[in-house]
């Protein structure tokens, strides 16, 4: 399943940066359906609707790809503060799941009120969205490893915690932070394609999936293409991501799960009475 | 008993933090709106005058304070407009609210049902119940809404394509016109809904208790029914309660496809209208409104299940 998706995600991102660009407004061409020299059509501006489209994804990715870094970024922060002796862990929790309480596409609308529509205040609400989510499981991760005793013995030794982080929690995490980034980017995607629907994401001359689509819903009847075509992509780099997260919380038995097991083995064995 | 008493005192905790960061953001952006009002060559005495007269020179925490007591208040103001803000937002939250609850009653009939169908691993149910919650879960609200409009409204013709018809205006019409939209957002949750809550069962029925009674003779049903699911009820519940974040959200897009005049498309409008002052007062109200939610599933959720209330 993982394969698959990775198979749908990497030639979509190709088709972007072979076809991708905004389009050329040529009024003389407008709605022409798919045909061999338009092999999407044109929008009601005449720009390719191949261009568009192929555009709209790179862009949707980027800054898609953008979200993660910030969020990956914050989940190592997280995680190294975690580290520190006195660090007011509770007090942090709680602050970050207040940000949690205010839906990402109202406070990307919010902020948008404010000064316009922009690109980074789009990326800046949707990363604002996830942080309590990524500080949990970064605290509750590096929480976990810290408990081990190789970081008792390792600081008894001198090791400072920037040491400590490096060679020890970092490998233990890496795999969780990569789990979350990719959820956070099939998030991120969606929430900018909403944004951009709404028309307070990536602004106007630069394609989006949810852009072409929101300018294509007055045509819906006469030029079904113009909504079937990006729509059929949007569906397909969704579907792509989504098999890419979901075959990591399928292969790697959840850690409530797991701990459930370990008990009940053990008492599994004692009640046997045989051993 | 106390877990709720903590828990109810984190909403006001929540509602400052919020209030804090919406305040700073608006002064931060719309820096003096004198700049604005005033004409270009106005003396620095009438400049000074019109900002002690607006409380512009207040120190910020004065501002602050000011702000937050008028929104607890309900002294919400005017909108760009001129059209008062608690006026507006009266009209337009029973709309919302109600597409809400029809999405989340309709999320659970389609969810539940289909997490029953396909609890068992490798059938025909199982894959097609997974795909399709993988491929809806993966769409964005709008896309499905618009899915859903071509097919059930423009195609099918059951529907009305856009508009909303208050209650006022007769049952069937009300539902009629609140029904897409409200699909639209319970498909969205249903998908993750069944997926978790499946997991659940799943997970519950590979436990000793469910091995013993199957050795015991009971039927398989029985056991799912009765065994695995009580377990499995209080993911259910904060699963729901973690959407009503996302419900808000999506209702943004939703009512914008379907022409709602609820307080998502009210959101929007003040986005694109740069309203600063209804829109922070309905993020504020957003923040509310989830915090509450949250809290009632989380209480409803220790209150069916005993075992996490000893977890301190």
């Amino acid at each position: 399943m993982r394969k698959a998706g990775i198979v749908i995600v990497a030639s979509l991102l190709l088709f972007s940066l072979i076809f991708g660009g905004e389009g050329m407004i040529d009024t003389a061409a407008r709605l022409i359906p798919p045909s061999l020299s338009e092999p999407f059509g044109t929008d009601m501006l005449g720009r390719s609707l191949l261009e568009r489209t192929a555009g709209g994804v790179g862009i949707s990715m980027a800054a898609a790809a953008l979200v993660t870094l910030f969020s990956v970024l914050a989940a190592l922060v997280m995680s190294y503060l975690c580290t520190l002796p006195r660090f007011p862990r509770q007090a942090v929790l709680a602050a970050a799941d207040s940000l949690k309480a205010v839906p990402s596409i109202v406070l990307a609308l919010f902020l948008s009120s404010l000064s316009g529509p922009g690109f980074m205040k789009m990326v800046i609400a949707i990363s604002l969205s996830h942080i309590s989510d990524i500080t949990r499981t970064a605290y509750s991760r590096t929480a976990s490893i810290m408990s081990e005793e190789y970081i008792t013995a390792s600081r008894t030794v001198g090791a400072g915690s920037i040491r400590i982080f490096i060679f020890h929690i970092l490998p233990g995490i890496l795999r969780y932070i990569i789990m979350q980034a990719v959820s956070v980017f099939l998030s991120a995607v969606i929430a900018e394609s909403t944004l951009s629907f709404l028309g307070c994401g990536i602004p106007a001359p630069l394609p989006s999936l949810g852009s072409i689509l929101s300018e294509a819903r007055p045509a819906m009847l006469s030029a079904p293409w113009l909504i079937a075509i990006p729509a059929s992509v949007l569906l397909l780099l969704g579907t792509g991501l989504s098999l890419i997260a979901f075959s990591f919380s399928e292969s790697d038995p959840s850690s409530e799960g797991a701990h459930k097991r370990k008990l009940v083995g053990v008492s599994e064995i004692s009640s046997d009475g045989k051993a | 008993m106390r877990r709720f008493l903590k828990r109810l005192a984190m909403i006001p905790l929540t509602m400052l933090i919020v209030s804090a960061v919406v305040f700073i953001c608006l002064s931060c952006a719309s820096g003096d709106s004198s700049a604005y009002i005033l004409p270009e060559d106005a003396s620095p005495e009438a400049a000074a005058a019109y900002r002690a007269s607006m409380g512009l020179d207040e120190p910020l925490l004065l501002r602050y304070s000011d702000f937050l007591f008028s929104f607890i208040a309900g002294n919400w103001g005017l909108s760009a407009g001129g059209r008062d803000i608690m006026e507006m937002i009266g009209t337009r939250l029973p709309v919302t609210l109600s597409v809400s609850a029809l999405a989340l009653l309709i999320s659970l009939c389609i969810a539940v049902p289909a997490a029953y169908l396909s609890v068992r691993r490798k059938s025909a149910a199982d894959a097609i119940s997974t795909g399709a919650a993988i491929a809806v879960s993966s769409m964005p609200v709008f896309l499905i809404a618009m899915h859903l409009v071509l097919l059930f409204a423009v195609l099918l013709g059951w529907f009305p394509v856009a508009g909303y018809v208050p209650l006022s205006g007769g049952l069937l019409p009300h539902l009629g016109s609140i029904f897409l939209p409200s699909l639209a957002l319970a498909l969205l949750h249903s998908s993750l809904l069944m997926l978790l809550f499946r997991r659940s069962l799943r997970e519950n029925l590979s436990e000793p208790y469910a091995r013993a009674a199957a050795a015991a003779g009971l039927s398989r049903r029985l056991i799912l029914f009765k065994g695995a699911t009580r377990p499995a009820l209080p993911i259910l519940v904060m699963v729901t309660g973690e959407s009503a974040a996302a419900f808000l959200g999506g209702s943004a897009a939703v009512e914008t496809v379907f022409a709602l005049p609820g307080l998502g498309s009210l959101m929007v409008a003040a986005a694109l209208g740069r309203d600063t002052a209804l829109s922070s007062v309905i993020v504020m109200l957003s923040a509310l409104m989830v915090s509450l939610v949250s809290l009632a599933a989380e209480t409803a959720a220790d209150l069916i299940d005993p075992r996490r209330r000893r977890k301190a």
